[in-house]
């Protein structure tokens, strides 16, 4: 490892020689590789985060990039998960990464999920989310949830060290659609500061520094600059 | 009791509804709540909301006070 690439956050006492060591050994999957997935790559390999695998089955589009700011103009047409892979290459050579160029799907989850400590979802649908949810349950693995509405942002730590799920905010899909930032927009800083929050959250995670959003939804309204935490338990007794 | 209730919405019930409400009917707990407010406005029929009292995720046995602080949360899609 080259300290000096992580001098600046290896001075932080709070991280320290050990803090880079864990981030190298750390395992992190995020799923989606778009708006929240962005900001969550770039500072994690940035950090020097050992492992990380990357979701996406989607290519890069013109109006992707506004806020999907891994990608130039030249990334358009490409593979998102591929593009992110090779941004990250050249960010920081020494962290691995895996491409996962599909969608995650019922069939696939289990194996993919596997072999990673940290889960962080970065998707764009209800569906990939309840089987993320139920998977991390499963495998006894935290996640890290982000969501975005116009100019408002969700984010919390699901499963961590048993504490509550996305199941016990929201038991069930919604019957009405919830709009997406394709429908209702999105300025892209809204995504980047979630990501950032998520990635946060993660580094926070493996270092075991700070206070985990364990049990506490962060909602943030970015045009009020606003802040709250509200506080959730488990709905259910767990199997 | 007869006291004005406050409540905040967030995500997309502040174009469907408005960003804060006030509500003039008596209610108890957080049950009635939903109840009146499912009366009220169709939309939130549909959508699986939280309701936030006094910043905690309340049940619906959660009392509520004119004093409550009153949140109402509708899930978020993602980035």
């Amino acid at each position: 490892m080259n300290i000096n690439r992580y001098d600046r956050q290896i001075k932080l006492s709070e991280i320290g020689a050990e803090g880079q060591l864990r981030l190298q050994n750390a395992q992190v999957l995020v799923i989606g590789a778009g708006g929240l997935g962005c900001p969550v790559l770039q500072y994690l390999a940035a950090a020097g985060v050992g492992t990380i695998g990357i979701v996406d089955n989607d290519i890069v589009e013109e109006s992707n990039i506004q806020r999907q700011v891994i990608y130039g103009t030249d990334s358009i047409g490409k593979s998102k998960a591929e593009a992110a892979g090779n941004y990250l290459q050249n960010l920081n050579p020494e962290i691995k990464t895996i491409i996962y160029n599909f969608r995650l799907i019922q069939s696939n989850v289990l194996d993919i999920l596997e072999s990673y400590d940290i889960i962080i979802d970065c998707t764009d649908n209800f569906e990939t989310r309840y089987i993320l949810n139920n998977t991390c349950l499963q495998l006894n693995k935290p996640w890290i949830y982000g969501a975005i509405h116009k100019f408002e942002g969700q984010v919390s730590v699901f499963n961590y060290k048993g504490g509550p799920s996305y199941r016990d905010l929201f038991p069930n899909k919604s019957e009405a659609d919830i709009p997406d930032c394709a429908t209702v927009g999105v300025l892209g800083v809204l995504p980047g500061l979630t990501g950032m929050l998520q990635a946060t959250e993660c580094i926070k995670l493996i270092t075991g520094i700070g206070d985990i959003l364990s049990g506490k939804l962060l909602v943030f309204d970015m045009l009020k600059n606003q802040f709250n935490i509200y506080n959730f338990t488990h709905r259910y007794e767990r199997a | 009791m007869n006291d004005v209730l406050h409540i905040k919405l967030f995500g997309m019930l502040q174009e469907k509804i408005a960003a804060e409400i006030e509500l003039n009917e008596p209610v108890l707990n957080v049950s009635e709540l939903r109840a009146v407010l499912e009366k009220k406005y169709i939309y939130m029929n549909g959508i699986n909301y939280l309701v936030a009292i006094d910043r905690n995720i309340a049940s619906n046995e959660t009392l509520i006070t004119p004093d409550s602080e009153i949140a109402i949360l509708p899930p978020f899609s993602g980035g």
